[in-house]
């Protein structure tokens, strides 16, 4: 008799998704690569788009920041790059993800692989991206402001992991979330705009009057701009509350995105 | 015989949603009126299917629509659960599926890229896609067009293209799903071909169609489903003969 196992009773498990993770890398990877390639095909300026939307974003805040509100920020311009790069990396993984799993529904009716891998890849696109303009802007504005190198600046990508890692499990949230309530995009375009103020990108935190400032830290997003702003704006290692919540951030988003997807997984194909 | 794939009491149900309530706005017009609030009807695909498939046995699965034959397809596939009973399937084996050619290809992408994407989305590995490569570009015919995107291929293309992949996986129980309905006559013969030699190498294969040559001219078991039950399970014959029968009675 050959083993045989029971299709009413298989559940997806942690371990069966990771097992299933690691044997679709292939997957994984084509995807991201696809949805790169996809972008810039047959456009001129090819990877250079990517660029642009950054720097008109910068500029307008810039001026609007420097010559209207006349912030007291001294290089305004670097200090906003440090928060906007990876608030924009955070939020267009948000809004894809909310895609992942609903506009794949053909393929998952037809073919078996781990879902998870959508709302995944989404992120590594976006995190491909970010890092294509992280690596043009961080070193010119650290020439242009003639900022030295220092000790802080090595840990940039513990907390690009942590990140990371927070943006992967709202992703899933998100990814499975639309799938049963598809008003979760529009509530998700509302929650960001008003996240976008409640984070310390166009002002720093050392701003905010005393009270506010532990609900601004507080903000899912703070932790992470504020780390970075602290490692390359500041140049001192950053804050023990930062890391504190930067890392509970991140492995409980991850956790709770992990849960969510995995009670909901096997019937994300009937509701699609 | 060894045992493929064994079902016991297998049932599976749908929930059709009317306004469904995935939308905010729906709840909330319900809180007024009854009848914008959603319905859920139930819907029995399958109910209550008993039948042991043995290895190497090519099975040929006809019904009328909504009969329930792709669903007992999806549930083998492991895309849907089964509501109550059992479903058992070999764990190691390799199930391959051709429920719909060519889903997740994209128009921008070359045949190539997208025969590699394809490929990863089924499981294999890149060196496993490069092993297959040539013989799916040599299946589909089509060795002048890998590098031109996919969107400037006729249907017909697209069809081989995607044949061709799955033609190429090699898996050891093959889910086919009126693949045969579309393509010309030679898409056709090429598809009978490609069964016949899967059958020869002793892979299961589970077949669905409309078509009564197809079935006889590959299968050597058959079922009939209607309205979601097994009405019968045997030779070619007395299934298409029933099958036929179905077929000339309407609809209730």
């Amino acid at each position: 008799m050959t083993d045989m196992m029971d299709r009413a009773t298989e559940r997806p498990s942690i371990g069966s998704t990771i097992a299933g993770l690691i044997r679709y890398r292939e997957l994984l990877k084509n995807l991201v690569l696809k949805d790169l390639k996809l972008k810039y095909r047959g456009s001129v300026l090819g990877f250079l788009w990517s660029l642009v939307n950054p720097l008109v974003m910068i500029g307008v805040y810039a001026v609007a920041f420097t010559y209207i509100l006349r912030t007291s920020v001294e290089g305004f311009v670097f200090f906003l790059l440090l928060g906007i790069l990876p608030w924009s990396f955070f939020v267009s993984s948000a809004n894809m993800s909310t895609g992942a799993i609903i506009d794949s529904g053909s393929l998952m009716r037809s073919v078996r692989f781990p879902p998870a891998i959508l709302p995944i890849a989404t992120v590594l696109f976006n995190l491909a991206q970010y890092l294509l303009t992280i690596v043009v802007f961080l070193p010119l504005m650290l020439l242009v402001y003639r900022v030295p190198p220092s000790g802080p600046m090595l840990l940039y990508p513990i907390f690009l992991g942590l990140q990371v890692m927070f943006t992967v499990g709202i992703a899933l949230l998100l990814a499975a979330g639309t799938a049963f309530f598809r008003d979760v995009r529009h509530l998700l375009e509302i929650a960001l705009s008003i996240l976008f103020w409640l984070t310390p990108i166009v002002y720093p935190l050392t701003q905010v009057s005393a009270g506010l400032r532990g609900i601004i830290l507080l903000t899912p997003l703070s932790p992470f701009i504020v780390a970075y702003q602290q490692i390359f704006y500041y140049r001192q290692w950053p804050d023990a509350e930062v890391w504190l919540l930067a890392t509970v951030y991140a492995f409980g988003a991850l956790w709770a995105g992990v849960r969510v997807f995995l009670a909901v997984e096997d019937r994300l194909s009937e509701q699609l | 015989m060894d045992a493929a794939i064994i079902a016991e009491g297998l049932s599976k149900r749908f929930f059709l949603r009317h306004n469904r309530a995935g939308e905010l706005k729906v709840r909330f017009l319900g809180l007024f009126h009854a009848s914008k609030r959603e319905r859920v009807e139930e819907f029995w695909a399958l109910r209550d299917v008993s039948l042991s498939i043995g290895r190497g046995e090519t099975v040929g699965v006809v019904g009328r629509n909504g009969s329930g034959k792709s669903t007992f397809l999806k549930l083998v596939a492991g895309l849907h659960r089964p509501t109550t009973g059992r479903l058992l399937v070999a764990r190691a084996a390799r199930i391959g599926t051709m429920i719909e050619l060519g889903v997740g290809f994209h128009g921008e992408l070359s045949g190539r890229e997208n025969v590699f994407l394809n490929a990863s989305i089924h499981g294999l590995s890149r060196s496993e896609t490069e092993q297959i490569y040539p013989g799916v570009v040599a299946y589909s015919g089509l060795e002048h067009f890998m590098d031109v995107p996919i969107k400037n291929y006729s249907s017909g293309m697209h069809m081989r293209i995607g044949f061709a992949i799955a033609a190429n996986l090699d898996p050891d129980i093959l889910l086919l799903d009126e693949i045969f309905a579309v393509g010309d006559a030679d898409f056709q013969q090429q598809c009978i071909r490609t069964v016949t030699d899967f059958r020869a190498r002793g892979k299961t294969i589970l077949f669905v169609s409309h078509s009564a040559e197809a079935v006889r001219s590959i299968c050597d078991r058959v079922l009939v489903l209607d309205h979601g039950r097994l009405l019968y399970d045997g030779t070619v014959d007395g299934g298409l003969a029933r099958y036929a029968d179905l077929a000339a009675t309407p609809i209730r």
